[in-house]
């Protein structure tokens, strides 16, 4: 530190002496809120940056925030930030935070990594936001929140357990409610989604129809009553089915935005002249895999857009009051001239008619449950996850709504409109995951040992072996990014089709589930029992001394709680990520699961198979548990058949590693 | 008596703490060798009954005093009542069919349950072989079957088939008469009553038979059992509720 310049108390004392009175009572407010902060060699600029960048997203979300208090605080923060950044160009201050921030600061440390990342989820971003405004305003807040919001930070959010999640939503509600704000159209749309998502009871999440939704009769009766007053071009009733399709309440679905009059920035529209609804699966579903431009070209095409189709009178309906109209409505309620407050018809319950539609369509119409959710915008049966892995094709979309709307008397849908399947942005093309693991082969093939290689030649090889078998196994069992893969070698007995993993601990003993064993990953990992049997007679003969190696390719014969794989060199056990780095071509390292899901549609395989082998499941609809229907034989069959025939088409075999052919971990 | 109610939580995880044992191999393998193995008919079909129909060794003296009954045109089921006087239902499976055509039923009942436990000693070892059995051959449902029936089968959440009378009605889709008349059941009153029972039982609710009467009146009084006979029977229960009954 410079002394000419007064820096001997620290940064935070040379700055306090240069800030206004204003921004010394913030910055201090920030320091007995947050914590003391260590102030060498921390960049108070970069602090700022994250918490006005903030601020700034929470606010966003929010028409007009009614309390002063929020508005006088974000003044503070901005004029604090403005003032330190002339500071720090004044005095030419480094722009560096030197070491690394202990737990005790993490608060500090959120704040760090949000000013300076290039790119954070605009979710994460509105968590910190309502996190830091209601500390600063002396609001009480969770403790755990901020590690939260650092686990989303350093992308760990996949691991987020169901009450991190449920925190941060209450988080967020908190806030709204504490400082007033009055949301807007699309805010309000991601919230409904994001709730209704996250705070869905048990009966909810299992579909099943309660008091809360009408029975198949009703629902059919109520479904014909609207259909008929809509021909008569009641406003009410075109609304009310409108607002079943859209997945809203009636006031909010009123206030939909038509497309074809607005084209600025909107998450959920109807597009008139065509006859669909768009939702914008990016604003919904945040923190969704993105390409990156490099390997944009392994991936299948997809849209963030989700398109479904009106049923067909509706959208001749829409185009007839559109001609009609020449005030170029903007939203439904200006089209159809409707204010949900006066035209209330009270012997109607509309709500129970729009929150029945997706339990209609799973049990009356046996669509399948995830594109039910779909047609009715109704995620409360769904994980949300099953958007970040699905591409959703326009076929099957229109297909269910034809059944839909065939089943409840509406006719069938609008015409088929050609466009991108809709959902996950990283599936990764055949021919890529094919070059991926043609690559791994040629160079295991190439770094094959003679029968009186040195130690060198073996490790290299070992390493090789390993990674073609973790590839192997991060491919077929569709593993997450977890450090270190969650596999041991006790886990792999002899005879077994299916292997217990948990790699998403989010629901206690229930996270342990049941993955289906395909017979080539079965045979692979024979190959890899037998390699290490042959490892360890070869190197003891060399005269290897690395025990910890020796340990653990014991471990693998002995079938010991040790690491399934492991390279030989420290620190020996691999991550997803770290075999991921060898690929040829840098794909998401949880690919597998994108690929399978899709893959799996494609050979329509019911969701609820799907979602079993890639481990997605809900409270209260918990794959394994005693209500559940799955039966583990049958999962292992059904996954089994597809995944033999993607490999075999693939050309993705098992290989051998030093032990000779005909070799078996049966045998063995 | 009333049954403890069972932990909720822990069957969260039951089936795979079972499928974690990973002894459903064992138990496959008893079931290849039992297809294999060549045994007189009788004992065939008493081996087969444990490892294809998923009798349980608790079932099988309260099993021998009924018999397989035909149920439908190719179907032959056999029911009984077990230690809690639930009515239970199997259909037999093709192997033990196969067997059974050449065996009479009473010779399979008069087998000692022992016989099953010296075939089992190859596949689950010497020490306790009537324990290792049974969580073997649950380790087997617990991979075999969906989460209810293994609930089931484990005892933890116990089911009751319908009776024969009324399952009988289930199948043919229409009014039957049962020959045997074993389950004394025809009684609309007490069909409905025992429905009655299981759903008060459930809200432990049940602890006043009075109540179960007063709430069958009802019934017979409004025989579509619509809404209203719904309002009025809510309305008694918890009438009775609030005075402690």
């Amino acid at each position: 530190m410079d002394d000419a310049n007064g820096f001997d108390f620290g940064l935070l004392d040379f700055l306090m002496r240069r800030l206004t009175a204003n921004s010394q009572d913030l910055l201090r407010l920030m320091v007995a809120t947050l914590g003391p902060l260590k102030s060498n060699g921390i960049n108070i600029k970069l602090i700022l940056a994250g918490l006005d960048r903030a601020v700034e997203a929470f606010s966003k979300n929010y028409e007009s925030i009614l309390s002063n208090e929020f508005l006088q605080l974000k003044i503070q923060i901005e004029e604090l930030y403005k003032e330190v950044k002339t500071i720090y160009v004044g005095f030419d201050l480094p722009e560096v935070t030197a070491y690394k921030l202990k737990k005790e600061f993490r608060k500090w440390e959120v704040l760090v990594l949000l000013g300076g990342e290039d790119e954070v989820n605009p979710s994460t971003l509105e968590f910190a936001g309502a996190y830091y405004a209601l500390c600063l305003a002396s609001y009480k807040v969770s403790q755990q929140v901020h590690d939260y919001i650092y686990q989303l930070l350093i992308g760990d959010g996949d691991f987020l357990s169901n009450t991190a999640e449920r925190s941060l939503a209450r988080l967020i509600q908190r806030a709204e409610k504490a400082f007033g704000g009055v949301i807007t159209y699309e805010g309000a749309v991601c919230s409904h989604f994001h709730y209704r998502n996250t705070f869905a009871d048990n009966k909810q999440t299992q579909a099943v129809r309660d008091w809360s939704t009408l029975s198949e009769p009703a629902f059919k009766h109520d479904a014909k009553e609207l259909y008929d007053k809509a021909n008569r071009l009641d406003s009410y009733a075109i609304a009310v089915i409108l607002a079943s399709i859209l997945g809203l309440p009636l006031h909010w679905a009123v206030q939909t935005p038509i497309l074809d009059n607005r084209l600025e920035n909107w998450i959920l529209g109807i597009d008139v002249a065509q006859g669909l609804i768009k939702l914008d699966i990016n604003s919904v579903f945040k923190g969704r895999a993105k390409v990156n431009e490099i390997t944009s070209e392994a991936y299948e095409n997809s849209s963030s857009i989700l398109v479904k189709p009106l049923p067909r009178f509706l959208h001749e309906l829409l185009i007839e009051l559109i001609k009609s109209n020449h005030n170029n409505p903007i939203t439904i309620g200006e089209l159809l001239n409707f204010d949900v407050g006066t035209n209330k018809q009270t012997n109607f319950n509309h709500s129970r008619f729009i929150n029945s539609v997706a339990k209609f369509s799973i049990h009356t119409c046996r669509i399948d449950r995830f594109l039910a959710c779909v047609l009715a915008n109704d995620y409360r049966s769904i994980t949300t996850s099953k958007f970040y892995y699905t591409r959703i094709s326009r076929e099957s979309v229109w297909n269910a709504s034809n059944k839909l709307f065939k089943e409840v008397g509406w006719g069938v849908a609008a015409a088929f409109v050609e466009g991108f399947s809709a959902g996950s942005m990283v599936v990764p093309k055949d021919s890529i995951v094919e070059e991926v693991f043609q690559d791994l082969l040629c160079k295991l093939e190439s770094l094959r040992p003679p029968n009186r290689a040195s130690i060198k030649n073996l490790l290299v090889f070992h390493d090789s072996f390993c990674r073609y078998n973790a590839s192997l196994a991060i491919f077929c069992l569709a593993l997450r990014n977890s450090n270190p893969i969650p596999l041991q070698s006790a886990d792999i007995r002899a005879e077994s089709r299916y292997v217990l993993i948990d790699d998403k601990h989010s629901h206690e003993e229930a996270s342990l589930q049941a993955v289906a064993m395909t017979n080539v990953l079965r045979s692979q990992l024979d190959c890899w029992y037998q390699h290490c049997v042959c490892m360890i007679s070869r190197l003891t003969k060399l005269g290897y001394q690395d025990k910890k190696f020796m340990g653990l390719l014991q471990g693998v014969v002995d079938r010991n709680k040790t690491p399934l794989f492991f390279v030989s060199k420290p620190s020996y056990e691999v991550s997803v990520a770290s075999i991921g780095k060898t690929w040829s071509i840098k794909l998401v390292e949880n690919f597998a699961r994108h690929f399978w899901q899709n893959k799996f549609n494609q050979f329509g395989l019911p969701s609820r198979f799907s979602s079993a082998h890639l481990r997605h499941q809900l409270s209260g609809c918990l794959n394994w548990d005693g209500a559940s229907d799955l039966v583990l034989s049958e999962l292992i069959k059904q996954i089994s058949v597809i995944q033999e025939k993607v490999l075999a088409e693939m050309g993705i075999h098992f290989v051998h590693g030093l032990a000779g052919k005909g070799s078996s971990y049966a045998k063995g | 008596m009333r049954r403890a109610k069972p932990n909720y939580e822990s069957l969260k995880s039951l089936r795979v703490a079972l499928i974690k044992q990973g002894r459903a191999e064992s138990f496959q393998g008893f079931q290849q060798y039992v297809l294999k193995a060549e045994f007189s008919h009788e004992k065939h079909a008493f081996l087969s009954l444990f490892a294809f129909d998923g009798i349980r060794v608790s079932d099988f003296e309260f099993l021998i005093k009924s018999e397989p009954r035909i149920i439908d045109s190719d179907r032959v089921a056999i029911s009984w009542k077990d230690h809690d006087q639930r009515t239970q239902r199997v259909i037999l499976s093709p192997m033990t069919l196969k067997s059974l055509e050449h065996s009479n039923w009473s010779d399979i009942a008069n087998i000692p349950i022992n016989v099953l436990f010296d075939e089992y000693v190859p596949f689950g070892g010497r020490r306790d072989i009537r324990h290792q059995f049974k969580s073997d051959q649950l380790a087997w449902f617990a991979e075999s079957c969906p989460g209810p029936i293994l609930l089931h089968l484990s005892g933890h959440v116990p089911m009751t088939a319908l009776p024969d009378s009324a399952y009988a009605r289930l199948l043919s889709a229409k009014v039957v008469t049962d020959s045997s008349g074993n389950d004394g059941t025809d009684d609309p009153s007490e069909v409905i009553s025992i429905a009655l029972s299981g759903f008060l039982e459930s809200r432990e609710d049940d602890k006043n038979p009075g109540l179960i009467d007063e709430l069958l009146r009802i019934c017979h009084q409004d025989t579509g059992l619509g809404r209203s006979a719904h309002k009025k029977c809510v309305r008694t229960v918890s009438y009775a509720r609030s005075k402690g009954r």
